[in-house]
């Protein structure tokens, strides 16, 4: 029993990890402003399908880590996965009955949510930020990411028999 | 089997928690620096990992270039070489006849300092500040405040020191300022970032003061962390309203902020000593 805990909890961190890196990729000037929110789409998986493997804390601690890669204010993220995590845990049964399209378009607001906390965390450090419409590109990115997100991380969670 | 219901604390609970926890951060965010740079050092490897798909198609691209596009650039190489190396042999006689005047007014000469050339590993994805991170860091003897130039011009500094790569903030960033002299009459002013690449700012200008667009500006090594004499920015527009104090002044990097590659970094020499 406590082999297989460990392992999916091992595999919940790792695919985090995978999204961490792609979240930090070096690319292209041009694709850069359209970068997906791939912690932001892993983490809420996680969230809806596990909330008692991984929440709001495990989130906080995964925003933490971003914030020390890509070299933001520590903590601005932290808050920000925070956040969103909570919304989940707090409807994940009635979430998990949503069709893709009602999922792809709370994961599109949650995305715009963690990119306004990240925004107003770093103007309390330097009121001089200001943003455009491009900094909220990527919350038209992520939700379509989202089906591929969950049918993969699905069909993986049930072949490792994590629960 | 799985719960129905979670169990332990309510979300609510926990939410707190992390919020509390982030804060803290934020708000102590000054105070953690050393706990930032140990930190960094930890996830360092993450950074390596993430590079390497990009490493490897500029590797990649740079093996398939062709052998008629090598001969070209071998020939441009070569071309701007001697023109360099020409302009090099006039600099190192200015340069001893400098020293020479130097000793003769008994004032105190300039030595070379240590250099080394360091690549630019990622540009932070973090929109609100202007950083890169370097292949350099503290093993290689990399301090904080390091001044960091391109082929064309001053960069920026040296911020955050890991063991093996640092972070260098862009003089475009909104919390830089760099003390300058303007090369046509030695105007001093401070250029501060504006938050957007390739865009400075010079505030603090009287509006009697003589400033054209495309003068130059050099760095003035004033304040001790920059060298003398590099090229930070050149003006691009300057205005001046009736009522204000201030010319509103703007003025480009002049070094390629948004396509740096191969970055030197300088040694002050009493840090190299």
């Amino acid at each position: 029993m406590s082999v297989e805990r460990a392992s999916g909890r091992g595999f919940i961190w790792f695919s985090l990890l995978l999204a961490t890196l792609l979240q930090v990729m070096p690319l292209p000037q041009l694709l850069q402003g359209w970068r997906p929110d791939w912690v932001l789409l892993v983490a809420a998986y996680w969230v809806l399908t596990m909330p008692h493997r991984f929440n709001i804390l495990s989130a906080c601690l995964v925003g933490v880590l971003l914030d020390i890669l890509v070299g933001g204010t520590l903590g601005v993220r932290g808050l920000g996965m925070s956040i969103c995590a909570y919304l989940i845990a707090l409807q994940y049964q009635k979430l998990r009955h949503f069709s893709v399209i009602q999922q792809m378009l709370v994961i599109a607001s949650l995305s715009v949510l963690l990119h306004l906390v990240v925004y107003w965390a770093e103007y309390l450090n330097n009121p001089g930020v200001r943003i455009d419409w491009e900094y909220l590109q990527p919350a038209l990115v992520s939700p379509l990411l989202w089906p591929w997100v969950f049918w993969m991380l699905g069909r993986v969670r049930r072949s490792f028999k994590i629960r | 089997m799985k719960p129905f219901f979670l169990r332990g604390l309510s979300p609510q609970y926990r939410l707190a928690m992390a919020v509390l926890f982030s804060l803290g951060l934020i708000i102590f965010n000054n105070q953690l620096a050393p706990v930032r740079t140990a930190l960094a050092t930890l996830v360092s490897p993450i950074q390596y990992m993430a590079a390497l798909p990009s490493m490897a198609i500029d590797s990649m691209t740079s093996n398939l270039a062709t052998r008629s596009q090598l001969l070209e650039r071998n020939r441009q190489l070569q071309q701007n070489q001697v023109l360099v190396s020409e302009r090099l042999q006039r600099m190192e006689h200015l340069e001893q006849e400098n020293q020479r005047l130097r000793t003769l007014l008994d004032a105190p000469t300039s030595s070379d300092s240590r250099r080394m050339v360091a690549e630019v590993m990622a540009v932070d994805q973090d929109p609100f500040k202007h950083l890169v991170l370097i292949d350099k860091g503290a093993l290689h003897g990399v301090y904080q405040g390091q001044p960091v130039l391109d082929n064309n011009g001053i960069v920026g500094q040296v911020v955050e020191v890991s063991q093996a790569n640092a972070r260098v903030l862009l003089i475009s960033d909104l919390t830089h300022a760099i003390p300058v002299r303007n090369a046509r009459n030695d105007v001093r002013a401070v250029v501060h970032g504006s938050g957007h690449t390739g865009e400075l700012e010079v505030p603090h200008i009287a509006m009697n003061i003589d400033v054209q667009v495309g003068d130059l500006l050099n760095s003035s090594g004033l304040g001790g962390r920059f060298p003398e004499g590099y090229p930070v920015a050149r003006i691009t527009d300057v205005q001046r309203q009736e009522g204000q104090t201030f010319a509103l002044i703007k003025a480009e990097p002049i070094a390629h902020l948004d396509r740096i590659r191969y970055l030197l970094l300088l040694w002050n020499d009493e840090e190299s000593r």
